[in-house]
């Protein structure tokens, strides 16, 4: 039983077509790539579902419940949530703060309570604040809790935003790159702890340019090209598929990639 | 038909000196990202210099000259002293940087000149010309006409010299500008101001408060913007690198026009 | 600029307490608590301001408009309606609410410099329409104010306006700073800093921001209200774009989200041109070099640049 599937998405803009009837489905536990070229319209996608852009074409169903038109805030009350390529951090705020706004849905205070400090707030403000650094410490920041975001680490920043997402207890947690810009070491932290996420029974749909996580990760790969849809399955097969290799290493490549495999 | 005509003179004209103005202050936005709150103020720089330049017995044109001179002085302190040092600075810094400078500018003016209304005369008498069932104003032919050869002056500027079109460049992509090797590192931007002295009678003062002006739907001057001629080319060297992209260059010819809105 | 700022709430309230308590002590004669009940009274308007533009970081050059709002209510209310002037103050305040709910909507749509210059243009209409409604609000020249009466107790003296103008802050205050520390301080500051990552956090950007506008709102109209019934007359200029110019140099010289921020800039734009009326001439000058300066040399605020002092010494 699926948990997200996707049917036929399309979108342009101003005349190009960024992305044309792309369509796939994910399973509770499951992660799902997303590769391709740069320009591929992953990132395009990834909005697509998330509410961002509204499709011109196509069906994106979570639970079976069709969520087009719907507005991202909505969408995490679903049940998805994302991280962001380009680091969406909340830099005013402090490490635990920007994971404590990620419980913003499981927060029951209204806005006159927190206007009038009444005895509840301060309550939720305690359970957000544990919630949170049971977050932090997942994904290795429970030290830098009180630190301001802008002190952190690029790759610290990623499993930041990797914990707010979380933070929403989402069904389908949407990765835009976690890796990107990461050094080995910290590559292997997102790698484990995007395993142990799938393990808890959400569903991660990861985009992403480093072969190596990709290969070892996934149960499932997507293979965009220029908006379309180029090959899906597992890994190895994916790997093997020489409209893969030609897309990602054109013709001379895919020539250089045969003579080394011999 | 000749009340139409009437109208369409004066919103020609009063229309002209506003997209001058609106030249001046979008050729600002689009060089340094800054919304000029201090721009009516260099009109009234223009306006209130030449003014009191003239009766102290300087020529017209001279006055109008040195006022437009000064006004160019004012908005390269302005850039330099105040805009410079906030780069970066979030858009509402900026325009409180420019309010600032607006307050400061008209606070400073009152001393300098006064708070009285003041007139100028027009440049080839005010016999008003009968056109077509309506009439008008020959300063209004000097507005309208001076504004159309300084649009087409600027668009040969931007449009047709290296200079113009690295000041486009700039305003496009400043990083991209300078690193595409821009000599003289940065250009300067080529606003100038035009001012022109225009007699009006005593129903049309001029204040030293142009934004008053504005809202208590007074006169207002304005000024025109016109490019400088060549710009000041020369070796780098002699620059002493000091140019800015969005520097305002120097001008002469000014007009000043005060119309009723 | 807030983090780490917030655990602080109490000593933040004790101590404007301590200096609310301390200046009638010192203040040599009632001239000097009116100034001060003035400081409290705008304080109390920068302070809404600063949770729309230093929490939510939405910009807004029109806020007099709101300021207004909350004085000719005071005004109109007993001189036209046969209201008392407690009742007018509250019906201001909640009109200027419901105006900010309704403008709110589009007007926060846009952002940056456009919002900037949408409410400036809403504060000049609600300038223009104070100004141009005389048989209402008495046109250009204004009109007078009924003394404020609380439950049959007058309020008319220096002293007794600086008591009541200081309590209001105080809860203002409070207010304020119980708001910062709550989730929806934190949806309003994440909402600042990324619109685009609060939304995928379940925050619901427009309602919160329109929330922000319309408290912001009220503080204003309140704060209106309060100088209205003080000065026992009312003119258009209050809601002109220089009020609103002032306003938001308070708040930003004060320190942008600083609840102390709002009154330390209310102080400095209030008590400087009472100090320099020996430079009456030059006052504009110096207000305009003043906020330049600020901006350019001090781009954080007073507040925030002193604690940020303090800390380091004390490390």
């Amino acid at each position: 039983m699926s948990l997200l599937s996707v049917r036929d998405l399309g979108i342009s803009f101003g005349g190009v077509v960024a992305v044309d009837g792309v369509g796939f489905s994910v399973s509770p536990g499951q992660v799902f790539s997303i590769i391709g070229p740069n320009g591929a319209g992953k990132t395009t996608l990834f909005n697509l579902v998330t509410g961002i852009y509204r499709p011109h074409k196509g069906d994106v169903r979570l639970d079976g419940q069709s969520v087009i038109g719907l507005s991202p805030h909505l969408l995490v009350r679903r049940g998805m949530a994302r991280t962001f390529q380009n680091l969406q951090i909340f830099f005013r705020m402090t490490t635990i703060e920007n994971v404590m706004v990620g419980r913003h849905l499981a927060e029951r205070s209204s806005f006159l309570a927190d206007l009038l400090g009444l005895p509840g707030v301060a309550q939720q403000n305690r359970l957000t604040r544990d919630a949170a650094f049971a977050l932090l410490d997942r994904v290795g920041l429970a030290a830098q809790a009180d630190a301001n975001a802008g002190a952190l680490p690029y790759g610290a920043l990623k499993r930041l935003e990797i914990a707010r997402a979380l933070a929403a207890e989402p069904k389908v947690l949407l990765l835009d790159e976690p890796a990107a810009g990461c050094n080995a070491i910290e590559t292997e932290a997102i790698d484990a702890l995007i395993v142990a996420i799938a393990r808890s029974g959400a569903a991660v749909i990861l985009i992403e340019h480093d072969m190596k996580l990709v290969m070892k990760i996934s149960d499932r790969i997507l293979v965009l090209a220029q908006g379309r849809r180029l090959a899906e399955g597992a890994p190895r097969a994916v790997r093997d598929d020489p409209a893969v290799i030609a897309a990602y290493l054109g013709d001379h490549g895919c020539r250089e990639a045969d003579h080394a495999h011999g | 038909m000749a009340e139409f005509l009437q109208l369409l003179f004066s919103g020609l004209t009063v229309g002209a000196v506003y997209a001058l103005v609106a030249l001046g202050f979008t050729l600002i936005y689009n060089a340094s990202d800054v919304i000029n709150f201090a721009q009516g103020d260099f009109v009234m720089i223009g306006g209130m210099g030449t003014v009191f330049l003239a009766a102290a017995g300087l020529s017209l044109p001279l006055a109008a000259l040195i006022a437009i001179l000064a006004a160019v002085a004012v908005g390269l302190l302005l850039h330099r002293l105040a805009i410079e040092p906030a780069r970066g600075a979030s858009p509402v810094a900026l325009i409180m940087i420019t309010i600032g400078a607006s307050i400061f500018i008209k606070g400073i003016a009152q001393i300098v000149f006064d708070k009285q209304f003041h007139a100028l005369p027009a440049f080839t008498g005010s016999e008003p010309i009968a056109l077509g069932g309506a009439t008008i104003l020959p300063q209004s032919l000097w507005v309208i006409g001076g504004a159309i050869v300084l649009f087409a002056a600027l668009h040969l500027f931007l449009e047709r010299t290296l200079l113009g079109k690295a000041v486009l460049a700039t305003a496009a992509n400043r990083l991209a500008a300078r690193l595409v090797g821009d000599q003289r590192q940065g250009h300067p931007r080529a606003r100038i101001r035009r001012f022109r002295g225009h007699r009006r009678d005593r129903r049309r003062p001029r204040h030293a408060d142009h934004a008053d002006a504005l809202r208590h739907r007074h006169p207002v001057r304005v000024e025109r913007f016109c490019r400088r001629d060549g710009g000041r080319h020369g070796p780098p060297a002699r620059r002493r690198g000091r140019r800015r992209p969005d520097r305002p260059d120097g001008g002469f010819r000014g007009g000043l026009y005060q119309f009723d809105l | 600029m807030l983090a780490g700022a917030l655990r602080p709430r109490l000593a933040t309230l004790v101590l404007l307490a301590l200096v609310m308590a301390v200046v009638p002590l010192v203040a040599p004669s009632a001239f000097y608590l009116r100034v001060a009940a003035l400081v409290w009274i705008f304080a109390l308007a920068a302070l809404g301001l600063t949770i729309l533009m230093g929490y939510a970081g939405q910009v807004s050059l029109g806020h007099a408009g709101f300021l207004g709002i909350g004085a000719y209510g005071v005004a109109i209310g007993p001189a036209h309606l046969g209201l008392s002037p407690l009742l007018s103050l509250v019906l201001a305040a909640a009109l200027s609410g419901i105006i900010a709910y309704v403008v709110g909507q589009p007007i926060l749509r846009l952002k940056g410099y456009y919002l900037a210059i949408a409410t400036l243009g809403f504060g000049l209409i609600l300038a223009l329409i104070f100004q141009s409604e005389s048989a209402v609000t008495g046109g250009p020249d204004g009109m007078a104010v009924a003394r404020l009466t609380v439950f049959g107790w007058r309020i008319a003296s220096a002293m007794q306006w600086y008591w009541v103008s200081a309590g209001v802050l105080l809860v203002g205050a409070w207010i304020a700073l119980n708001l910062a520390d709550s989730p929806s301080g934190r949806a309003l500051r994440a909402l600042h800093d990324s619109e685009v990552a609060a939304a995928g956090a379940g925050v619901d950007v427009a309602a919160r921001k329109l929330a922000a506008f319309v408290v912001a709102a009220i503080y204003a109209a309140i704060a209106g209200g309060l100088l209205a019934c003080m000065n026992g007359l009312i003119t258009p200029d209050a809601a002109s774009f220089m009020h609103s110019v002032e306003l938001v140099a308070m708040v930003i010289i004060g320190g942008l989200g600083s609840v102390l921020g709002a009154v330390v800039g209310a102080a400095f734009l209030i008590v400087l041109p009472q100090a320099l009326t020996a430079l009456q001439e030059y006052e504009q000058a110096v207000l305009g070099l003043l906020i330049m300066v600020f901006m350019i040399a001090l781009p954080a605020g007073i507040v925030p640049t002193l604690r940020k002092w303090l800390m380091e010494r004390l490390s």
